[in-house]
């Protein structure tokens, strides 16, 4: 029991209360809260009606939006098991051939995130809705085509860099700052709509932007027709790359562990 | 439901107490009791004439404590740095200080081991440590929980030699909290079993060998197989436990039957080739306690 | 014991912690890039959005650069010496380990909170002071010696009445053995996302709220006396900071008091 041996960036996990117990949901509601008076203070003079093209009020819905997607998109479970049993040499691991380990982690997690979705986040939404208006989605459709693509998109950056463990014991620092991009870079923290131009377009090519960045500004109708199916191709793109790419590693990563004596 | 209830005990100086019992049964509460960590919902707790509730940090510079299953010793840094650290901790005069570790390194062999880092020593050789980190301050109180656990014999009987000398050497009044009956026969002179938050037996050592230690066990060996007749060992109110090929295994009331009784009747089966007679052992004794086969209270001697 | 010699075993628990931590060297250097990485990644970003906006609440982004800078000062000094015991404490408590504060004499709460230390609470406290530099450059602070001085009972304050709030939420662990929910809420909640913007912009009720939890006094009323702001009822409340931190810490003190005191451990 030696603290000095918890990452930095473990340190998180000790925050992970279990979901959908009401101080959970309390602590979203606040974060809900804090991010509406923050934007609507943002938006104080007359003359901001729109910035970046964008109103108060879908603001506000943006970033109401981007509390309640963190609460699943943030969510490192895949990441962390798959850390842990990868360098204890574990049977979960062992056990299920890549193919099926990312369908059956990926069924899990789904698992997790339901309970999350009905238990958390819909309940926090609930509370929220009570001080704070949250517009409707201009193109559902879409915006559930592109929600979904960032959700898988999500899981294929775990897995991907929870491959890499087999790779790399140092990949608990590589981890955590793909989880600081998944942060800042993603539009989670700040909309890229805000952004200079240069940077915004960087950021948007970038997978983190799938995960909260284009199926937001779907949502906001900040992004419609082309521009949105561009969005969620690249999402989808991301999706691909990400997933096969995981499963390579993973692949080169046990035939690795196994030669190695595992 | 009380974690101790109408517990009364009074240990004299340079007194060796076994403090037993099961799990559960309020031995860690006695020792926070002892040491000032919880206060007594009734009655009263003295300890070196000081009252551990209310004078806790005066008390614990007197007191020295040892768990067998946590570490006190910083762990990443070199053994010698933990004695140091106990030095500032208590205020040791650096004279003291060094008699004490010259004479404890030197008897328990850990002079080379003065800079290695704690966490590389070995579960014997960190025991050791912290023996030494538990006493370099002259305590005149040791409470030791669980000192030899998961240790080897070898470790085992160094530390039980250890403690013989320092208590003869210092005059030590010490608490031993043991699941180890190795460690009660070699250190105790005194027995005080815990059940449910009572006391259930306090005697010496010496005393509960006596009282609870007649049951003898007779192993007969004989040249061939013997005619065992097993309804005259049963009419001599004996115990046959054990009856295979050449060996027959008794048990009996060692007050009441003598050796050559118990021969009169087994040397008729037949030519007797080898016999042992075994004293309980200590777990047996023990277990018997444990077991409650002893009345609250009885047996109660200050004991020494 | 006297508080002279508390005081010099203090810092010789804390050299042991220093020396404890700097053996784990491993990933030491990358984890402080991505710490700056993260810090200075918000504070862009931070600084893009003031870019579009102006103000907030009325503050310019070298106030709230200020800000910042002001919390993470303190930050940093807790980080250093309180992070590791106090975010941990639910598996000292549960593992009976915690046990070992409590035989040595030394008042158990100096033992709790010299576990560890995490030298990551550098890296906080230097870009604490990059973002003060950063804020002086922008014209948010003028420095008068008045207010050079004014700096360190700020920031001491600002430790103290940190460490008192997460201690108090740690205590809850005595209670129910797992602090975990109400930390996360204070902490990263309240201690992080509120604190980074003037407490104005919120209503009323969670302004109190940080003004009673005193997390306010870290850096938001303190920033009054250092920045050019409209005059508020709040603005010289700053100067009271210290006297709330040795009320906040009292308090704790008596709660840890009573919460260790009641605590029956494992084991009977």
């Amino acid at each position: 029991m030696r603290y000095i041996a918890f990452a930095w960036a473990e340190w998180r996990t000790r925050l992970a209360y279990r979901a959908g117990t009401p101080l959970a949901v309390l602590a979203s509601v606040f974060t809900v809260y804090a991010m509406q008076a923050i934007w609507k203070a943002l938006y104080h003079s007359p003359e901001m009606v729109r910035v970046g093209g964008v109103t108060a009020s879908g603001a506000v819905s943006y970033m109401v939006l981007t509390r309640l997607f963190v609460l699943i998109m943030d969510d490192t479970w895949t990441l962390r098991l798959m850390m842990g049993d990868i360098r204890r040499g574990d049977v979960v691991t062992k056990l299920a051939r890549p193919v099926d380990l990312q369908g059956l982690l990926f069924a899990h997690t789904a698992g997790r995130h339901l309970h999350t979705f009905l238990f958390q986040l819909l309940p926090t939404l609930a509370v929220s809705l009570l001080f704070v208006r949250v517009g409707a989605p201009r193109e559902p459709l879409r915006f559930l085509v592109s929600l979904t693509a960032g959700y898988v998109l999500s899981f294929g950056i775990q897995f991907c860099v929870g491959a890499l463990t087999f790779f790399w014991t140092q990949v608990g620092s590589f981890a955590t700052l793909i989880r600081v991009l998944g942060t800042l870079a993603s539009g989670a923290f700040v909309p890229l709509w805000v952004l200079p131009r240069g940077v915004a377009t960087v950021l948007s090519l970038l997978p983190f932007a799938g995960m909260y960045s284009t199926p937001l500004d779907i949502y906001i109708g900040q992004v419609h027709g082309p521009a949105a199916l561009w969005g969620v191709a690249l999402q989808v793109g991301w999706a691909a790359v990400l997933w096969s790419g995981g499963r390579v590693l993973y692949q080169l990563g046990r035939q690795r562990a196994a030669y190695a004596g595992g | 439901m009380p974690a101790l209830d109408e517990v009364s005990l009074q240990i004299p100086r340079g007194q060796m107490l076994a403090y037993l019992g099961r799990n559960g049964a309020g031995k860690s509460t006695t020792i926070k009791l002892l040491t000032g960590i919880l206060r007594p919902t009734s009655g009263s707790v003295s300890v070196l004439g000081l009252e551990p509730y209310r004078q806790r940090l005066q008390l614990l510079r007197r007191v020295g404590v040892l768990f067998g299953q946590r570490s006190q010793l910083w762990w990443d840094l070199p053994l010698q740095d933990s004695f140091a650290a106990v030095r500032r901790i208590y205020d040791v005069s650096e004279a003291r200080y060094r008699e004490n570790l010259a004479e404890f390194t030197q008897v328990l062999g850990l002079s080379e081991l003065l800079p290695v880092p704690v966490r590389q020593l070995s579960l014997g050789q960190r025991m050791r440590g912290e023996l030494v980190a538990a006493l370099l301050f002259d305590p005149e109180v040791v409470f030791l929980d669980e000192p030899t656990i998961g240790l080897d014999v070898g470790a085992k009987e160094q530390i039980r030699k250890f403690l013989q000398r320092i208590r003869a050497e210092r005059r030590l009044t010490m608490v031993l909290t043991t699941h180890d009956l190795g460690d009660i026969e070699a250190l105790c002179d005194r027995v005080v079993v815990l059940d449910a938050g009572r006391i259930v037996y306090d005697a010496s050592f010496d005393r509960m060998m006596t009282d609870h230690g007649f049951i003898r066990t007779m192993t007969v060996s004989y040249e061939h197989v013997p005619t065992v007749r097993a309804a005259a060992v049963q009419a001599a109110g004996w115990d046959l436990v054990g009856n295979e090929a050449n060996r027959i295994v008794l048990r009996y009331d060692g007050r009441r039957t003598t050796v050559p009784q118990v021969l009169a009747v087994v040397g008729e089966f037949g030519p007797i080739a080898d016999l042992e007679v075994a004293v309980p052992r200590v777990e047996d004794v023990l277990r018997a306690l444990y077991l409650g086969g002893v009345e609250p209270g009885r047996g109660s001697e200050g004991g020494s | 014991m006297s508080g002279v010699r508390l005081w010099s075993v203090f810092w010789m628990l804390v050299r042991y912690n220093v020396r404890s931590s700097l053996m784990y060297r491993g990933n030491f250097v990358m984890q402080q890039v991505l710490t700056l990485v993260a810090q200075f990644g918000q504070l862009y970003l931070i600084a893009a959005v003031l870019a579009q906006f102006h103000l907030i609440g009325g503050w310019t982004f070298g106030d709230l650069a200020f800000l910042i800078g002001l919390r993470l000062l303190a930050h940093g000094i807790y980080v250093f010496f309180c992070w590791m015991a106090i975010t941990f404490v639910d598996s000292d408590l549960t593992s009976g380990a915690f046990i070992r504060h409590q035989v040595r004499p030394i008042p158990t709460l100096v033992l709790f909170l010299c576990q560890a230390t995490n030298l990551s609470g550098v890296t906080i406290f230097g870009s604490g002071i990059v973002m003060v530099i950063l804020a002086t450059a922008t014209g948010a602070v003028h420095w008068t010696l008045a207010r050079v001085g004014l700096l360190v009972p700020v920031v001491a304050a600002g430790v103290i009445i940190e460490m008192s709030v997460f201690l108090a939420v740690a205590c809850t662990a005595f209670w129910t053995g797992n602090s975990s929910p109400l930390f996360g809420v204070v902490y990263e909640t309240l201690g992080e996302q509120f604190l980074l913007y003037p407490l104005n912009i919120y209503n009323l009720t969670v302004q109190l709220l940080l003004t009673v939890v005193p997390l306010g006094f870290i850096s938001f009323y303190p920033a009054y006396s250092f920045l050019s702001l409209p005059a508020e009822p709040w603005s010289h409340w700053g100067l009271y900071s210290p006297l709330v931190a040795i009320a906040a810490f009292t308090l704790v003190w008596w709660l840890w008091r009573t919460s260790s005191g009641s605590y029956q451990g494992t084991g009977s």
